[in-house]
């Protein structure tokens, strides 16, 4: 039932906040000049969701009387309403500007500062008159708010008003020096350069920020002069503008540092990620002979941004040495989380001697570093870390053991097998996983042995690993117990048996294949389908033929991908006949596979078929009648 | 196995095509051996023909890659069909080769070396 305006009203007053919540969500349907007075009263309701659900509101509303209703809200002593009215002022955009101006003259000098903050981030240029007065207004809150709103404004006609600012009112220059970089004109270059001669240190760095931000050549010089300012701060943002304003190409900017002093600016780029101090330093190959600014450098490296590791690791690269030396030298001091991104960068810098080295860590009370350590020295390939790979095989930890044996089968020793073949018995999957791809990396015959005696082993998990493993292995050594292994009790092994057939190009047994697709488990069937027509496809048509009308549809569907493998016109005539089955699920697959098979002789057939209301077949017909038409 | 060699710049580009067995291993570590000696150390292979790959296969890659490390080297692979896929999954060598979907994303790689 709709609700009155009074109602609603009422129920905005309601103890529950739900129902003041629904209060809102009707008001807001309504969209008139009252209802979004009561919105607007709701911003100062006690629940957070009444007050954002009203926010957002009132965001997607237009309109004087909500304008100013919010304007008025900027008054208010509740400083999160007042927050709130101002965000929607600015969610509001250049719609509210005008509304707005009128209280750049309240008589509360909050109300004053707040408008022009306001005014700034909505970044309208039709406010730029009045925050121009506001530059000169008594109350020097307001002073500085205006000259930052002029910066967001970024009107070149407000130069001359921001200089005279920054001189008469002292408290307001910072904000007036910002202001002047952010809007970019060349015409405050001078009174900036003036600037650099300041005392106050705070006048001299937003100077040379601002500089910075408007690039031009002419001050380049005044900024080499701050070089060696005995403020880092200062000297560091004039090393970062000065490249700037060269595009990181004049030489002459490095050579006017002290190489200390350039490791110190480097390091701070380094911090913040700033683009033109990284390509310097990238290009820069005598700092990176210091080892105590490598290292000054690597202790920082938790907090360095993506963009300064890459560049890290791009320099450790090409000073592969003296990087890995360093590394392996603070290596023992640094936390676990330090550890770890030291390891990404040592990764690309150590040679299998040098890594070696980490090994005596692997006992490190973090399980993520000592993971991260095996998979480390297993890619390094230093076979001398067998033993600790051994040692952390038998980590309490899975992650750790798994971490282990998947390095032991990338060193690929043989003197390893027993260690693996018993993590083939883990607790964890993961872990039995990970020791059975380790010794499928190893392979040889013993390892084949082993997986053939596993085919009868009373754990089916065993017999599972060691059909997949041997199928993997994929020697001629596997064909004869991957067959047998076709003929187990288990019909997980069966499948796996089957699946490592099909990648033997050795296998011409199709009596078990056969066998295989009558048998009574649909997963082995389904894998010996792919067997039959990826070895045998001049027999394999007739043998899956019978599937296109099962009863299982699924069935159905993989005996159509399977034939689908077979590039043949008996294959397409096949399973165009399978675009009359009674189930559309089936046709989906018969239209898909005719597409994937470039089948432009079964144009006409798709064309004739209606998909009825089925989307997703008449999905299908469409895409496939497409793909075909393109190809002819 | 069949090993077609092409320079892109200065990336050997190896492109593979067929079974990768303990035969083709040997074929692919003398190729891989001739283009570090000749002062290639950046190999790209190609696998987008490479049907099959079994033990010895791996291991060739494996002795391969080591053989590039030690001589400050890089190498990448790209375009790997299903099955190679699921074999590098099965023995964790993603963890192990940089990985590209595509040549082209390999090979652009070696102008600009990002974290793994």
């Amino acid at each position: 039932m709709t609700k009155s305006i009074e109602e609603l009203f009422l129920l905005l007053r309601s103890k529950d906040a739900g129902e003041r919540l629904n209060a809102v969500d009707l008001l807001a349907d309504l969209s008139s000049d009252e209802s979004i007075a009561g919105i607007v009263m709701a911003l100062e309701d006690t629940d957070g969701a009444v007050r954002e659900l009203a926010s957002d509101s009132l965001a997607q509303m237009r309109g004087d009387t909500l304008t100013a209703l919010l304007s008025e809200f900027l008054s208010s002593e509740n400083i999160r309403t007042r927050n709130l009215a101002a965000e929607i002022l600015v969610r509001i955009g250049s719609e509210a500007v005008i509304e707005l101006i009128q209280y750049v003259k309240h008589t509360d000098h909050d109300v004053r500062k707040f408008v022009v903050d306001t005014l700034g981030l909505i970044g309208d240029s039709r406010a730029v008159e009045s925050i121009c007065e506001a530059l000169w207004d008594e109350n020097v809150n307001v002073v500085c708010s205006a000259a930052e709103a002029l910066g967001l404004i970024a009107s070149a006609d407000t130069v001359e008003a921001l200089i005279a600012v920054s001189d008469k009112i002292i408290e307001a220059r910072p904000q007036a020096l910002e202001a002047l970089g952010r809007i970019g004109e060349d015409t405050a270059v001078d009174y900036l350069c003036e600037r650099l001669s300041d005392e106050e240190r705070l006048y001299v760095y937003t100077s040379v920020e601002a500089l910075g931000r408007i690039g031009s050549a002419k001050c380049l010089p005044h900024l080499l002069d701050l070089l060696n300012h005995n403020s880092l701060q200062i000297a560091s943002e004039a090393f970062k503008a000065a490249l700037t304003i060269s595009q990181g190409t004049a030489k002459s900017v490095e050579e006017c540092v002290s190489p200390d002093r350039l490791c110190e600016f480097v390091r701070d780029g380094f911090i913040l990620g700033e683009e033109h101090i990284l390509n310097m330093a990238e290009r820069n190959d005598e700092i990176w002979q210091n080892i105590d600014f490598i290292e000054s450098i690597l202790s920082e490296i938790l907090s360095l941004p993506n963009e300064s590791r890459n560049i890290l690791i791009r320099v450790a690269q090409k000073f592969s040495d003296v990087f890995a030396k360093t590394i392996l030298e603070m290596f023992g001091e640094a936390s676990a989380d330090c550890k770890l991104a030291l390891l990404d960068i040592l990764e690309v810098t150590s040679e299998p001697a040098g890594a070696y080295e980490v090994t005596k860590y692997c006992s490190d009370e973090s399980d993520e570093l000592r993971a991260r350590l095996a998979l480390f020295v297993g890619k390094m390939g230093n076979v001398d870390s067998a033993k600790t790979l051994a040692r952390l095989s038998r980590d309490p930890i899975g992650n750790v053991r798994a971490a282990a044996f998947k390095a032991m089968g990338w060193l690929g020793l043989e003197s390893e097998i027993p260690i693996l073949t018993a993590g083939l018995g883990d607790e964890y999957i993961d872990v039995r996983n990970a020791a059975m791809g380790a010794l499928v990396m190893i392979g040889g015959q013993t390892v084949i042995d082993n997986f053939t005696s596993d085919l009868v082993h009373n754990n089916v998990e065993r017999q599972r690993l060691a059909a997949s493993a041997l199928g993997f292995i994929g020697e001629d050594d596997v064909l004869e117990p991957l067959t047998k292994a076709v003929g187990s009790s288990e019909a997980a092994v069966r499948r796996v048996a089957i699946e490592g057939l099909a990648k033997l190009e050795t296998f011409f047994d199709f009596e078990t294949v056969l066998m295989a697709i009558n048998d009574e488990d649909e997963s082995v069937q389904q894998a010996a389908m792919t067997l039959a027509a990826r070895n045998f496809p001049q027999k394999a048509p007739a043998v899956l033929k019978m599937f296109l009308n099962d009863d299982n549809v699924w069935q159905a569907c993989h005996a159509i991908s399977a034939l689908s493998e077979i590039d043949s016109n008996d294959t397409i005539e096949m399973i165009q006949g399978a675009l009359g089955h009674p189930n559309n699920i089936v046709r989906i697959a018969a239209t898909e596979a005719l597409a994937r098979m470039g089948a432009t002789s079964t144009l006409s057939a798709l064309r004739k078929q209606d998909p009825g209301d089925n989307d997703d077949l008449k999905c299908a017909l469409e895409n496939a009648i497409q793909e075909l038409e393109e190809e002819l | 196995m069949e090993i077609a060699t092409n320079q892109s710049g200065n990336v050997t580009v190896l492109s593979l095509s067929g079974r990768l067995d303990l035969t083709a291993g040997v074929a692919l570590k003398e190729t891989v051996m001739k283009s570090l000696e000749n002062g290639y150390g950046k190999i790209h292979m190609n696998l987008d023909k490479v049907d099959f790959i079994n033990s010895s296969g791996l291991g060739a890659m494996v002795s391969v890659m080591k053989e590039i490390r030690i001589r400050h080297g890089r190498m990448t692979l790209s375009n790997l069909a299903v099955y190679v896929n699921e074999i590098f999954e099965i023995t964790q060598l993603t963890h192990i080769f940089e990985i590209f979907p595509t040549q082209e994303e390999a090979i652009a790689s070696f102008e600009k070396v990002t974290t793994a």
